[in-house]
This record gives structure tokens, C-alpha cells and sequence, in this order.
């Protein structure tokens, strides 16, 4: 009885081990086995890839592309701008940790147990997504290493030490996938998923980069035996292969120029409104490719980091658009926007504005612009009534009510506009947004004007002029200003057209890099500003204006843009492979 | 390992439920304890009941915690002298006028106060307790031990609101249910309390560090002063919250011990091990505001405010599982061949949660998580998961107790490696030559009671590193995408490149020892070398991988290392009349190399020199070594140049550097060895016991050498970061009229004042490197025993006076050399004063 009792013990204990003591599985992970076979995860491997394509808001003040274009300046007194092309902007070497993540769920979705479709439309999503990370890294570089499997490490050092790629062979690679990601991509997302890739953001794509694989090809130079530049042979394929890629988005008309509050047709509307709109209203058809915010959760500071000084005690002023980009936008008449007010007096700076071309209100902030409580105000100073200048930051003995520099400034120190402008493409305006990470705007990164004008440069490079003219026009009539005729078309009118339109996107940034005009634009340059002045008359005021040139903005550093600024430094990635070779210069 | 449960935190035990604490060091001893014995094993074993009538046990200790030692700061007068000091070596203007300093001196201007913010801050006294009461008794088939205790410890902040309590419980029963089978159950619970404030001490040590004492802490209405940022109301619960943690952990044994008839001396034995713990923690902070004094209408304005309402409620739970069945065989054969032999499986499962929830913004002044607004909550939470298996042998053999021999193994798996990757095989030998057993030495040395050569070597495995690191995994949720709809998703990203090798470190171990004892006892020796090797320690492969890779290498087993060293005991009884004493010095040495490093490779012979450490020594300092300080200005006129400024930063009393290379200029490349690292490479130590009639006497000295301490920034650097001064730096080097540049320098200890310390001196330096070499008089007690009480029943009484660290010898002045290196930013150490008595009846 008594070893049964016993026998009965050791027996419950026994069989109470734990069966499987060893196979474990980490509780605060995703493993990945699980991942493969289901498509919420699947999706949501795709969100950090989808995030890690380089667009966007910058997370610092000092990181907006235009600030190292001709646009405009950073209001800091020293302003990075004398090193052009070192600049943290182009300087990544993690876009291959990225790559690799890409390469890894194009190996792992074909072992997935989805049906063929989906597994082929989200193969061809992942295409698209390591596309546009071989763009970014060709437009920074020139030509780079082509990887497209999953590295191992198993003491293969000099295996992995790969060489770079030929510039163009990394476009022919871009074209490639894309040509061959649009055909699997869905034609449209429902709304849940509006934000992903589709045929058309493919073609988009494929339409600015192969424009910019155009343009370098026609420019550009061969060098290093091809690491960089294209050989000009290629020029008419690519320009083609862009403008094929623009005319199918075009004749697909799944989009159009954004016209709710202007109708070009008819004249009717506000056309300046209409332009700013553009980028605060998130339903517009005129978007492609765009990368969405959300308040509180996935926000941006673009508010704060641009509110004119005026309007907050935080540090704003972070875009202040230049002189030169000021004079680029035209009159409505299709007159030159240079200013005109040498010995000139105004009643109002509405004067000196009126005849603009209507984008110019729509991206600018200057000064007597409407902003939240109170019109901006921008002036550097006032003369009284003998001729003396009053330019201090404090009251005006005459008319205490008023200060003797307008509350936005210019200022020589401090956050103040240096140049005179604020940015008001993409700013919330309605009131004064100064916290950070309080702002939700989408960033555009592909809209349908883009199209037109990559439409319209392709065809005019390749001799098309008329159609080019057209879709000029097309942008032109939106906008609210005189059509060009055929003799006014020249490339520097279409060029400028591509600067006015797409003015603080980020694209000018890259196409100074392609038209090859850089060392001619930063020449030891010192950008400009405009700064209005007060004319005190007996309790009157009126305005002049002074253009202004070198200190204080920029610090008073010039511009300098040297040749070997076209590509950037590779000297990140030679540190841990010698075979790249660096950029000529660097 | 608490009754054989590895793990189990014996620190935390009260020490009456403590029977004995037995260390095993050599090799082959600790290969049976696996995983965790390659770093040596402490047996702890509770107390078990004993044949016999009930003994009912009581003792209770109050004491007393002061602190042993702490630097003071500068006073206001001191404050103001060195501020000004500071602002004249930069070329400034005086700060305070010489009537402000006196007024500071005096003390007596409400308007120049001279407050102590080291006496605000912390307690002359803070008091201690503990009592506990035990029975313990059995008989032939039931024997039992029950113990409850508790004890509560105060902090020495001031303020009385920080404190420790907790209460043990424990009930240990053997019962022998027939001559084959014998059961027993062991189960200790321990309840913990901790209130403390909301900072940490290393924080709290820093806001003392901030104070100047040229401000008072509160307005004179009583509200916490703007002035040094308010930090003195962290003191205070009422004003910026508290932290409350609650911990209660249980843990039980029960074990059957079978003896297998019909086979001599063979017996199985099961036992099943449950630990349990669960702990919450309460923080409430508070915001508070801060106040300035407004003269005018002689009340308070607030201006400004610390902190934010918020509770947080943290929540864990632990429970592990082991169940081991072992096979015991003990014999001797012919009163000669004694054989034992043990085999052994044992599995552990090691399961936890954690989850904690936080609202923020409480408007109501309720600290319940009820009262919280709804609009900013949050929670988060994480767990784990763990197991090991193990099967482990030993074979013991011994002739006449003469020849002793021993072998071991362990077979281990763990679930942190990969499939093929998670067993490992340890195994361990050791031998034993009882010389004095042989009839050439008990003839020829009488003297000798034991003579016994030891020698042994084993391995041992280690586990202890991240979980799941063959596998690819993915943090969830990591970055973030709108794919549509204004929907936030949130993404996930790999953890890096698996490592599917990832294995076992291991670590190989050999001893040799002698034990010696001579006339009875009279002297007794111990003495041991050792040498540890470990390999397979894991680190990242340092190499430079190509960016396009893509990712980096994973941890693998690569580096390795060794350790040497020896240890020596020494015993000595005697009696002396009716003084009997007890005295054992001891003393051990140990030191640690690198063997293979993964590192860069090296670019030049100079490089490979400062930067390759293979198979060089471990705990060693590189830094400039200091040659004194600047005497005059010609000394810093014909001296190598320091401060790449021709020298013409520099003051006399500066510290000035050895220009290890001669090139003129003192740089990186004038750093050398300049002393061993932070860890003791010598411990020593002596235990005396002394009794004499009814009095006994214990005392433990201990103390460590061959290390230093590196001082860091406020400790060199006075008013470093906008902080008080330490008092020790009014002695520097300064000159006789600060005012006036032409008059003579006085020397001094430190350098002359510039706030945060001149960028020449606070260079990393052997002038801030101090030998830290120490001895201190880690415990004493004198008791005295009463016999005069057996008459009311009480069999046994005694009554002590004890205390810890109440001497201390070193050479750091008023730094406490067991503090923690560096930035004396800590819990100051306590010196304790105990009245103790025990009572047994």
C-alpha cells in the first residue's frame, strides 16, 4: 500500500515536468516565422519601409533643402551654407540598412503563404520602395553598389567589399524595377491604404527620375570611367522614357491641377489662395505621392520651426525666402518680376505687390500679408521728418505706439528674417502655430504640377516644343498669370517656371545638381533680401524699399558651390570599404 | 542557492533564519552547481528543526545609522571668496565687496545668510530595528522550525520619509513517515515596504551638490525659495510626491527522500521548488511651486513651478519552477572503499510580467489612478520567458579517508541558444592526499593533525546573456506610417542579423590548495592558488563591415580572458586561563588578463601600443601623469607647452604634466599608465574572537588594496556645473591679495579657482587618480551572558553592544572608501551603532 501511495507521489511529480522546458519563444517580440503568413504583419513591415523613403518634414530648423539653394536663407548668423555639399542632407550611410530590410521581405514574401496577387503586388511595392532608395542614393552619389539580395557575413570580408556601380547602370536598375513594379502595382488603394504606391506613383517615379538620368546624360560629364555621369548618348532615351511616364498619369486622368478656389477658365476665384491651398487641403486631386501626418501621433514642427519671429518667443524664422526668389516669380502681365523702387515711394507694400504673379503671395510672407491676428509686419526702419534713421529694437519717440522696426523685423541678430520674407508655402495661417510637433500638414512629394513640368522639360529637350508650351501654360493659367507664346518659351523661362512652381518642395535643391548650374549660381555669391522702410510725415507713413545684399544675412558668409559639389562625399562608406572609390574633389 | 534552489537572494533572509553559509571556490565543487558556480557558490542552509523539547528564541536589535564619512561644502564666506577668486583668474571684477563677505561670515544680516545644506539635507541619526522570535524543537518523527521577524530601518535623508520595512516568516518541517521516507517541506515568505522620496539618491546627492549656501531654502513664511531651483522640497512628500514599493515574495520546497530497500545505501530524493514574487510600486509626484520674498508687502509670490501631477501604478510578477529527482548511493566496502555516487536531472521554468499604467495631469489632489483625468493615460507592459534542464553526475571514492577522489558533470540546455547550440557539457575532477594519515608523518611530526594536498580543475558554463538572439525578431511598434485615412500604423523593425552559433561561455578552472593544522589546532592553515580561464565570452565581431551590408554582426562567443591568484587562511586558537580567543588573518590576490580581444586593427606601432589589449592586464589607467603643480611663472614659462596657448592659460598651482614623449607639448600622446583600475586586486581581512567568563568580544577587520579611484567632475572641479564648492578647495593655491596681480602666490593643495575647474586641470590625470588602499573595522560586538536568569526559566540570555565600520583607515580623506567611484553622487555610507539581546527560553 505503502510504495503505491509512494509510487502514486513520485509519479505526479514526475509527470508534472515540463514538457518542452527548452522551446521558448521571446514574449516581447515579433518573431519571424509569423510574420510571412499573415497580412496585417506583412503591411506592417512595409510602414518602416515606407518611412524610411527620404521625404518629408526635416526634424531640425536648419535642415530645410531651399536654405542651400538660392530660395532661401536661414535666419541663424551663421548659416551652413558655405559648404554646400557636405551637408548633412546628402551625408547617409544608412540607406543600405533600408536595402537590406527591402531585399529581405522580397526573398521572404515569396515563401508566404498569401495568394500569388497579393504576393505579387506586394513584391511589386517593395520594388517601388527600394527604387526610390537607389534614387536617393544616385542624385547624392552618382553611381553606387546594386544590391539586391540578402548579404551574409561567413568571413567573406572581401566578398562584401563591393565596388560601385556605373551611374547609369544604377538608372537603367531604377528604370527597370519601376517598369516592371507598375505593372503588378494596384491601379488604386481604398482610402485606408490611399497613401501607398499605385500604378501612377510608380510612373511618377519614373518620371523624375528618368528626367533627372535626362538631364545629367545631356550636362553632366562622364568621370571615373562612369561612377559618375551618363554617356550623352542615352540622353533622348531617358527624356523619353520620362516623358512616356508623365503622358500615361496625364492621359490616365486620375489627376488634375488643383482648382477649388480658382477656376482658371473662367478668371474666377482668388488664384493666390487657390496656389496656397494646395498644400493645406489634404483632399486634392492634384496629389500623387505624398507622405501623411496625424496630430498628436505622428506630427511635425514645420509651424514652429517657420512662425515669423513676431508671432512666437519660441525660434521660428527657419525659411526666409531670398531676393532672387522673390524677382523669379513674374508680374501677372508676363513681365519680369524684378522690383522696381529705385527713388520710389509707396503708400503701402500692397503697391510694390499687386502686379505679382499670384503664387508669390501664395508661398511668400511679406511684408502687410495677412496672418493669423495681424498682417506681418517687415520694416527695418524709420526715417522721421529731418531724414533720421530709427532702426533699434524699441519705440519710435515721435509715435510711441509704433515700434522703430516692424515686430517681424528684418534685424541683424537674433531669430528675425534676415532677408525680409518669411515662407508661407505649406504654413498654417489662419493662426500662429509656435509649439513643436503641434503641425500635421502632408508633405507632397509628387503632385500633378511636378508631372507637367517634368512633362514639359522632357519635351522640350527633345525638340517638342509645342507640346512643352502646352503644358507650360497648363501650370501658367492656374496660376493666375499671362500664357507664354511659342517665341517666349526658352529653356531658362521653362527652368524658372520649375523654380517659381515648385518653390520650398525640395526639388530645386536637385535640379541645380542636374542642370549642372550650381557653379554658376554660387560663385562666391551673396544672396539678397529686401527691406522696406518707414517714411514718417506728420503722423503719416509711407514706405520705401532698399535691396540688400551679403551681412547680415547669411552672416555675411557668400555662397560658393564648387564643381565637386554636384556628388557628395562618399568618404562614410570608404571608411569601411576601400574599393569605393570617392567622388572626383572630395 | 538557499536550500538548494539556486537563485534564491539569501542577502534578503533574515540572518536568524540562517543555519550555516558555506562558500565553495575550487573547481570541481562548483561544476556540480553549473550555470552560475563559475564564479564560485554560496551554500546557504535555513534552519531545520532538532530533536528535543520546544526552544523558544527572542532577539531584538535597536541601533542607530550615521554616516561615516562625507565631504562638507564651502560656507557662505568660503562661497563668496572662491566665487570671487574665480571671476578675477578670468579677468572679471570682484563679486561680493569685502563688507558682503563679512556680513556672510557673521551671519547675523537675515539678507546674508550662511545656511548648511549637508545638515538640511541629511540626518545626524537615523534609527534601525530588528526583532525576530523562533521556536524550534521536534521529535523522532516530526522536527520543526518557525521563525517570524521584522525590521524597519530609517533613511538619513531628513525629512523622515523614506524608510524600509519588512517582515519574514518561515516554517520548516521535517517529518519521517517510516525508517524509508523521510519528507520535508521548507517554505519563507518576506513582505518588504520601501517608502522613499520621488528622486534616487544618486539624485538627491546632487541637489545637495547644487545648493549654495548663500540662499535660504524657504521664504520666511515657510514656502520652498526659488532660489537653488527648490530642489529642497524633494525632501518633502507633501509638497513633490513619493514612491511607494510594495514586494512580496514566497518561496516553498517540498522534498521526499526515499531509501530504495534490499540495496544498501541507496536512496531517491524529488523535490519541486515554487518561488513566487510580486511587486507594485506607487509613484505620486506633485507639482509644486516656488516662491520668492517680496520685501515690499512682506509675503511670498510664486515664480515658478517643478514637476507635473502624475501617479503611476508598476506592477510585477515573477514565478519560477524547479523540479530535480536525483538517485543518491553512499557505502563503504571492507571499512576501507567509500564510494558515493549522485545522479541528478533537474528543470526550471522561469515565467514574468511586468505592466504598468500612468495618468498625468491630476487636477484633485486624490492619489488614486480613479482621479486621474481620462485624456493622458497611458500603460505599457512586458514579459518573459525562460527554461533549463540539466542533468548532473558525481562519483566520489575514497581509501581510509587517505586518497579521496571526485568526479562531476553537468549536462546542460538552455533555451537562450538555438537547438543545436544549447547543451553543454561540463565536467570536473578533483584529488586529495591526506599526507597526515600516512604512518612516515604520524610517526616522525606528532605536531601535525592534518595535512591534506587538494588539487582539482572544472568547468563551468554561463547563460546569463540575451535571450533570442539566434532568431529574427521584430520591435514592435517602432517607426510610423499613415497608409491612409489620417491612420497612424505603426511599423516594426528587425533586431539585427541573427546569430544562430550563439552558445555557452565557458570557464575552466584549476586550484591547488593545502589545509594544515598543527599542535591541535593550535595554528591552522588554508592556502590555495587558482587560475580561471574563460573563453567564448561574447562580443561583436570588430570588424568593419561595409555600409552597404546593411546591418551590423551580432554578439558571438569570441573574446576570452584569464584570472590568477591566491588565497590564504590563517587560524590561530588558544586559551590563555579563562580567555579563550580566536584569531584568523586572511588575505587573497587576484588579477585578470585578456586573452583574444575582437578589436580594430592597429595603424601604427604607437596605436598598438596604447590601444591593444591583448593579452594585456585588465583594471589598469590610462591617463597624463602629473608631475606636480607650477611653482612660479617662470616654472610655466620654461615647461612643455599644456594648453596648446603657449602656455598663457596657465596659473601657478596648476597641474603640470609629464611630456611622456618630449616633443614639448603635452597631448593625447602623452598619455601612459598612470595606476591600477577601480577593482581591489588584494583583499584583506582578520576576524578576532575573544571570551572570556560571561563576555565575548568578535571583531571583523577587512580593508582592500592595489586600486584607485577616479575623481571626477564636481569632486575636481569646484562650482562645476553652477554647484557649491567643496570646502576641501579653499585649500589652493591662490594669491596673498587677489586684487592685486602683482602680489605673491601661496601654495596650496589645489589649483587656483576658476568655475568648473580650468580646462588644464580637469584633464584626465593621475593628480585625480587617489590610492584607495583602506582597512576599516567592519563589525564589533562585545556581549555579556546572563546566567543569573535560569531560575525563571530562560535557559540562555545575553545581551550586546555591537556596531559596523566604526573605525576606517585610508587615504582619501573625507571620502569613504567603499563608496562608489567617480562622482560621489550616492547614498552616503553608514556607520551603525546596535544594542542587541537574545533570549532563549
Amino acid at each position: 500500500m505503502k510504495s503505491r501511495i509512494l509510487a502514486l507521489f513520485f509519479t505526479i511529480v514526475l509527470s508534472s515536468c515540463i514538457n518542452d522546458v527548452l522551446d521558448r519563444q521571446p514574449l516581447n517580440l515579433i518573431v519571424d516565422p509569423d510574420v510571412w503568413q499573415s497580412e496585417q504583419l506583412v503591411d506592417i513591415y512595409l510602414v518602416a519601409l515606407y518611412d524610411a523613403i527620404p521625404i518629408g518634414f526635416p526634424t531640425s530648423p536648419a535642415a530645410f533643402q531651399s536654405n542651400f539653394t538660392d530660395e532661401s536663407s536661414y535666419h541663424e548668423e551663421n548659416p551652413p551654407v558655405s559648404n554646400y555639399g557636405a551637408q548633412s542632407i546628402s551625408l547617409n550611410t544608412g540607406m543600405y540598412s533600408w536595402i537590406r530590410k527591402a531585399n529581405y521581405f522580397l526573398d521572404k514574401i515569396m515563401t508566404s503563404s498569401l495568394s500569388e496577387s497579393q504576393i505579387n503586388s506586394l513584391a511589386a511595392e517593395c520594388r517601388f520602395i527600394r527604387a526610390y532608395y537607389y534614387f536617393d542614393l544616385v542624385k547624392k552619389y552618382g553611381g553606387m553598389p546594386i544590391i539586391t539580395e540578402v548579404q551574409t557575413f561567413e568571413d567573406n570580408l572581401e566578398e562584401l567589399q563591393v565596388t560601385r556601380n556605373k551611374e547609369d547602370e544604377v538608372y537603367e536598375f531604377i528604370l527597370k524595377e519601376l517598369d516592371e513594379a507598375i505593372m503588378d502595382l494596384p491601379e488604386e488603394w481604398d482610402a485606408n491604404n490611399e497613401n501607398r504606391a499605385t500604378k501612377s506613383v510608380g510612373l511618377a517615379l519614373k518620371s523624375r527620375a528618368m528626367l533627372y538620368a535626362g538631364s545629367i546624360a545631356k550636362y553632366g560629364s562622364v568621370q571615373l570611367d562612369g561612377l559618375i555621369g551618363i554617356p550623352s548618348e542615352k540622353t533622348d532615351k531617358y527624356f523619353t522614357a520620362s516623358l512616356d511616364a508623365s503622358t500615361a498619369i496625364i492621359e490616365s486622368n486620375k489627376f488634375a491641377l488643383y482648382d477649388q478656389l480658382y477656376d482658371p477658365a473662367a478668371g474666377s476665384g482668388d488664384p493666390s489662395a487657390n496656389y496656397q491651398n494646395i498644400f493645406l487641403d489634404e483632399n486634392n486631386k492634384e496629389i500623387i505621392f505624398q507622405k501623411a501626418y496625424s496630430f498628436p501621433d505622428k506630427a511635425h514642427s514645420y509651424d514652429n520651426f517657420n512662425v515669423p519671429e513676431g508671432y512666437t518667443t519660441n525660434q521660428g524664422s527657419a525659411i526666409c525666402p531670398t531676393l532672387e526668389m522673390a524677382e523669379s516669380y513674374e508680374n501677372i502681365d508676363g513681365t519680369t518680376g524684378k522690383f522696381d523702387i529705385e527713388n520710389k515711394e509707396f503708400d503701402s507694400p500692397e503697391d510694390l505687390y499687386k502686379n505679382k504673379d499670384p503664387r508669390f503671395d501664395g508661398s511668400i510672407l511679406r511684408s502687410g500679408s495677412p496672418f493669423a491676428d495681424r498682417p506681418v509686419q517687415i520694416y527695418r526702419g524709420i526715417y522721421d521728418e529731418s531724414g533720421t534713421l530709427y532702426e533699434s529694437l524699441a519705440p519710435f519717440p515721435q509715435d510711441p505706439s509704433i515700434n522703430q522696426v516692424g515686430l517681424d523685423g528684418p534685424f541683424p541678430t537674433g531669430n528675425f528674417s534676415k532677408t525680409g520674407f518669411y515662407i508661407k508655402k505649406y504654413l498654417v495661417t489662419t493662426s500662429a502655430v509656435v509649439e513643436p510637433g503641434f503641425s500635421d500638414q502632408n508633405y507632397i512629394d509628387i503632385r500633378y504640377g511636378e508631372i507637367l513640368l517634368n512633362y514639359a522639360e522632357a519635351a522640350f529637350e527633345l525638340g517638342e516644343k509645342s507640346n512643352a508650351l502646352a503644358a507650360i501654360n497648363q501650370i501658367r493659367a492656374r496660376a493666375g498669370i499671362k500664357s507664354l507664346t511659342d517665341a517666349e518659351l526658352t529653356l531658362s523661362r521653362l527652368r524658372n517656371e520649375r523654380k517659381v512652381e515648385l518653390a520650398f518642395e525640395d526639388k530645386r535643391f536637385w535640379d541645380i545638381r542636374r542642370w549642372r548650374i550650381g557653379t554658376e549660381l554660387f560663385r562666391s555669391t551673396y544672396v539678397g533680401g529686401l527691406w522696406p522702410y518707414l517714411n514718417y510725415n506728420n503722423g503719416d507713413y509711407t514706405y520705401t524699399f532698399e535691396l540688400v545684399s551679403g551681412y547680415p544675412i547669411d552672416g555675411g558668409l557668400p555662397r560658393i558651390f564648387n564643381q565637386r559639389d554636384y556628388y557628395s562625399n562618399l568618404s562614410g562608406y570608404i571608411t569601411t570599404n576601400n574599393n569605393i572609390v570617392n567622388n572626383p574633389g572630395w | 542557492m538557499v536550500d538548494g534552489i539556486v537563485g534564491r537572494d539569501f542577502a534578503r533572509l533574515n540572518p536568524n533564519e540562517i543555519e550555516s553559509i558555506t562558500i565553495l571556490k575550487d573547481a570541481a565543487s562548483t561544476a556540480v552547481y553549473g550555470v552560475s558556480g563559475g564564479n564560485g557558490v554560496i551554500l546557504v542552509t535555513t534552519k531545520k528543526g532538532t530533536l528535543g523539547k520546544p526552544q523558544f528564541s527572542y532577539t531584538m536589535d535597536y541601533g542607530v545609522q550615521t554616516v561615516t564619512k562625507y565631504p562638507r561644502f564651502v560656507n557662505s564666506a568660503e562661497y563668496a571668496e572662491l566665487k570671487n577668486e574665480a571671476s578675477i583668474n578670468l579677468g572679471g571684477g570682484l563679486i561680493y565687496s569685502q563688507e558682503e563677505i563679512e556680513k556672510y561670515r557673521e551671519g547675523t544680516d537675515p539678507n546674508y545668510p550662511d545656511f548648511d545644506y549637508y545638515d538640511y539635507f541629511v540626518r545626524d541619526y537615523a534609527p534601525q530595528r530588528q526583532q525576530n522570535i523562533s521556536v524550534r524543537g521536534g521529535s523522532e518523527n516530526i522536527q520543526y522550525f518557525f521563525l517570524l521577524g521584522e525590521s524597519e530601518q530609517e533613511s538619513m535623508w531628513e525629512g523622515d520619509n523614506q524608510d524600509y520595512s519588512k517582515y519574514n516568516f518561515r516554517s520548516n518541517v521535517d517529518a519521517k513517515i517510516n525508517d524509508n521516507l523521510d519528507i520535508s517541506v521548507v517554505f519563507g515568505a518576506r513582505k518588504e515596504n520601501r517608502n522613499s522620496l520621488i528622486q534616487n539618491s544618486y539624485l538627491m546627492a546632487s541637489w545637495l551638490q547644487y545648493s549654495w549656501p548663500i540662499f535660504r531654502p524657504k521664504t520666511p513664511d515657510g514656502h520652498i525659495a526659488s532660489t537653488n531651483y527648490g530642489l529642497t522640497a524633494y525632501l518633502d512628500k507633501d509638497l513633490a510626491g513619493y514612491i511607494q514599493d510594495r514586494s512580496h515574495v514566497f518561496q516553498g520546497n517540498l522534498s521526499v527522500n526515499y531509501k530504495i530497500p534490499f540495496i544498501e545505501g541507496l536512496s531517491a530524493r524529488v523535490t519541486a521548488a515554487q518561488d513566487l514574487s510580486f511587486r507594485e510600486e506607487k509613484q505620486w509626484l506633485k507639482q509644486y511651486l516656488t516662491y520668492n520674498w517680496n520685501e515690499a508687502t512682506q509675503s511670498s509670490e510664486p515664480v515658478g513651478s517643478r514637476g507635473s501631477n502624475s501617479l503611476r501604478l508598476s506592477d510585477w510578477k515573477e514565478s519560477s519552477t524547479r523540479i530535480q529527482a536525483s538517485l543518491n548511493y553512499t557505502r563503504s566496502f571492507l571499512d576501507k572503499h567509500n564510494v558515493s555516487a549522485l545522479l541528478l536531472y533537474e528543470e526550471f521554468e522561469g515565467v514574468g510580467t511586468n505592466f504598468w499604467a500612468s495618468r498625468i495631469g491630476y487636477v484633485v489632489p486624490i492619489d488614486q489612478i480613479f482621479a486621474g483625468p481620462d485624456s493622458n493615460k497611458d500603460n505599457d507592459g512586458s514579459a518573459f520567458d525562460n527554461g533549463r534542464q540539466s542533468l548532473v553526475g558525481r562519483v566520489n571514492y575514497d581509501f581510509l579517508g587517505k586518497y579521496l577522489f571526485e568526479y562531476s558533470f553537468r549536462y546542460d540546455g538552455s533555451a537562450k541558444f538555438p537547438v543545436d547550440k544549447r547543451w553543454g557539457f561540463f565536467s570536473g575532477i578533483s584529488a586529495g592526499w591526506r599526507i597526515s594519515e600516512e604512518s612516515f608523518i604520524q610517526d616522525n611530526f606528532t605536531g601535525i593533525d592534518n595535512l591534506k594536498l587538494r588539487a582539482s580543475w572544472g568547468q563551468s558554463g554561463n547563460d546569463d546573456t540575451g535571450n533570442f538572439q539566434f532568431l529574427t525578431g521584430y520591435t514592435y511598434p517602432s517607426t510610423s506610417y499613415i497608409l491612409g485615412n489620417n491612420i497612424v500604423t505603426n511599423g516594426m523593425v528587425d533586431t539585427g542579423v541573427p546569430n544562430p552559433n550563439i552558445t555557452w561561455e565557458e570557464s575552466e578552472m584549476m586550484n591547488l590548495g593545502v589545509d594544515l593544522s598543527l599542535w591541535k589546532r593550535l595554528i591552522e592553515l588554508e592556502a590555495d592558488v587558482f587560475y580561471r580561464q574563460r573563453g567564448g565570452l561574447l562580443t561583436q565581431r570588430n570588424l568593419q563591415l561595409p555600409s552597404t551590408f546593411g546591418a551590423a554582426l551580432p554578439f558571438e562567443n569570441l573574446n576570452s580572458d584569464n584570472t590568477k591568484g591566491f588565497e590564504l587562511i590563517l587560524r590561530h586558537n588558544n586559551h590563555i586561563g579563562e580567555l579563550n580567543y580566536r584569531i584568523s588573518p586572511n588575505v587573497s590576490f587576484t588579477r585578470s588578463k585578456w586573452d583574444h580581444v575582437e578589436q580594430r586593427e592597429f595603424t601604427s606601432q604607437d596605436d598598438n601600443w596604447r590601444n591593444n589589449n591583448q593579452n594585456r592586464w585588465k583594471n589598469i589607467y590610462w591617463g597624463l601623469k602629473a608631475v606636480g603643480q607650477f611653482q612660479s611663472e617662470e616654472d610655466i614659462k620654461s615647461s612643455p607647452i599644456q594648453d596648446q596657448q603657449a602656455n598663457s592659460t596657465l596659473r601657478p598651482g596648476d597641474i603640470k604634466y609629464d611630456d611622456f614623449n618630449n616633443d614639448g607639448a603635452i597631448d593625447n600622446a602623452d598619455r601612459q599608465v598612470i595606476g591600477r583600475g577601480q577593482s581591489p586586486e588584494i583583499f584583506y581581512g582578520m576576524g578576532m574572537d575573544l571570551t572570556w567568563r560571561n563576555f565575548s568580544l568578535n571583531m571583523t577587520w577587512q580593508g582592500a588594496a592595489n586600486y584607485n579611484v577616479e575623481q571626477q567632475h564636481f569632486l575636481i572641479q569646484p562650482f562645476a556645473n553652477g554647484m557649491n564648492a567643496y570646502a576641501y578647495f579653499m585649500d589652493r593655491w591662490r594669491r596673498e591679495d587677489m586684487t592685486d596681480p602683482n602680489s605673491t602666490w601661496i601654495p596650496g593643495k589645489y589649483p587656483s579657482t576658476i568655475n568648473d575647474g580650468a580646462p588644464n586641470n580637469k584633464m584626465f590625470s593621475s593628480f585625480w587618480l587617489k590610492e584607495a588602499t583602506y582597512l576599516r573595522l567592519k563589525f564589533f560586538s562585545i556581549s555579556y551572558s546572563i546566567n543569573a536568569l535560569q531560575k525563571f526559566g530562560i535557559q540562555q540570555s545575553s545581551i550586546s553592544l555591537s556596531g559596523q565600520n566604526l573605525l576606517t583607515f585610508s587615504n582619501l580623506g573625507p571620502i569613504d572608501p567603499e563608496s562608489p567611484s567617480g562622482r560621489l553622487s550616492y547614498y552616503p555610507q553608514q556607520k551603525t551603532y546596535n544594542l542587541g539581546i537574545n533570549i532563549v527560553f
